[in-house]
């Protein structure tokens, strides 16, 4: 009798434990409401800190419902053990996000995107910074990474260490060589360069815009984009000479 | 008497064709350097959208910033057109505009892109780095 009362006393103090250790979870990461010039903003603090605001509704949600939502994965994911390693930016249904192992944590939107003067991707890598930033400050996270470490994240690095010469392929015309470009990023993407697709955009009767973007194949039914590489150079491509 | 008139009367065509060609010349370039900027100033944001916006649908999104400057041709010393630049965010933030010059490259004749941080580049213009092009724009004035 006294062993089965032993055992309910265990089991009752290990409830209590993950009880309590969900609640220190729970308070990691906490949403605030403000108003900046009449308008409701959202703000997703991690250890009473700001780590995002969020400026806009979405999905039907305003933004302090946003910050909210955020707040509440992020605990979720802490909850799972997730830490600042577990962070990362992918595509979710076509959107792209923040996500803590497979967890979606934030979307990145066009709002935010342009407010911040950047792409989407731009600004999953900005939101992506200050969540890591953030999580990285609590007690007991893992330690950031050494520096040797660090440069061998798969983060994007603009870095230019490469060059290289490929044809430019037009969409518009299905794959048709229409000069050379010379591209230029980190030795280990330019490697993956394969061409550069050329889409056509005419905008207000008044611009007539060239889009290049490094590929990593030659088949443009689908762009690969190869991160990190962009153009430096342009022009026509002598084949043969005369 | 009569045949002197006509003469002058040439001569001071001719001198007034030469003026108007002169000024006209000088004034396709006035109007490159103040409506190709003034039109890349107002429709920067736009631009930059529409590009972006492009890239997105075609699942080729860049990953990082992005922004629309105008295109200083070094040899004509007028602007040019307009360029979508990309790259590290702190970087594309000092791009004021890209220098465009030509250079050769085997059998290959290329026009060069440098993202410069003036918005008029000299003779040698200095590289922003971690900055490439990700389109360029042609502007009719």
């Amino acid at each position: 009798m006294k062993k089965h009362s032993r055992v309910v006393v265990g089991v009752a103090a290990l409830a209590a434990i993950a009880i309590i250790g969900a609640q220190v979870w729970a308070a990691i990461a906490t949403a605030r409401a403000r108003t900046m010039d009449g308008r409701q903003e959202g703000e997703v603090l991690i250890d009473n800190k700001v780590s995002l605001r969020i400026r806009s509704s979405a999905g039907g949600y305003p933004a302090p419902a946003r910050a909210e939502q955020v707040a509440d994965r992020l605990n979720q994911a802490l909850g799972r053990g997730a830490t600042w390693q577990n962070l990362k930016i992918d595509r979710v249904r076509g959107e792209v996000a923040v996500l803590a192992g497979d967890d979606l944590i934030v979307t990145a939107d066009d709002f935010h995107a342009r407010a911040n003067g950047t792409t989407r991707y731009g600004l999953a890598q900005a939101w992506h910074a200050n969540l890591v930033k953030s999580l990285q400050a609590l007690p007991g996270a893992p330690p950031p990474p050494t520096a040797s470490a660090s440069a061998a994240s798969p983060a994007v690095d603009w870095a230019e260490g490469g060059k290289k010469l490929v044809p430019i392929l037009s969409v518009a015309q299905h794959g048709v060589r229409v000069g050379a470009a010379q591209v230029v990023g980190p030795k280990s993407q330019v490697e993956k360069v394969k061409a550069v697709a050329q889409l056509d955009l005419a905008f207000r009767d008044r611009f007539r815009i060239r889009v290049y973007v490094p590929v990593s194949s030659l088949s443009l039914d689908k762009l690969h984009r190869v991160q990190g590489c962009s153009v430096w150079a342009v022009g026509e491509l002598r084949l043969i000479k005369f | 008497m009569k045949i002197k008139r006509y003469k002058i009367l040439l001569v001071a065509v001719g001198l007034a064709a030469v003026s108007v060609a002169a000024f006209a010349i000088d004034l396709g370039d006035v109007l490159k350097v103040v409506g190709i900027g003034a039109l890349v100033s107002e429709f920067r944001e736009p631009l930059n959208r529409t590009i972006n916006d492009t890239l997105k649908e075609n699942d080729a999104e860049v990953m990082g910033a992005t922004k629309v400057v105008p295109i200083f041709s070094v040899g004509r010393g007028v602007f040019v057109g307009a360029a979508q630049i990309v790259g590290v965010p702190e970087a594309v933030k000092k791009v004021q505009a890209v220098a465009q010059v030509e250079i050769a490259m085997g059998d290959a004749k290329l026009q060069a892109y440098i993202p410069v941080s003036t918005k008029t580049p000299g003779k040698n213009p200095q590289r922003v780095p971690n900055v490439g092009v990700s389109a360029l724009i042609d502007i009719r004035v």
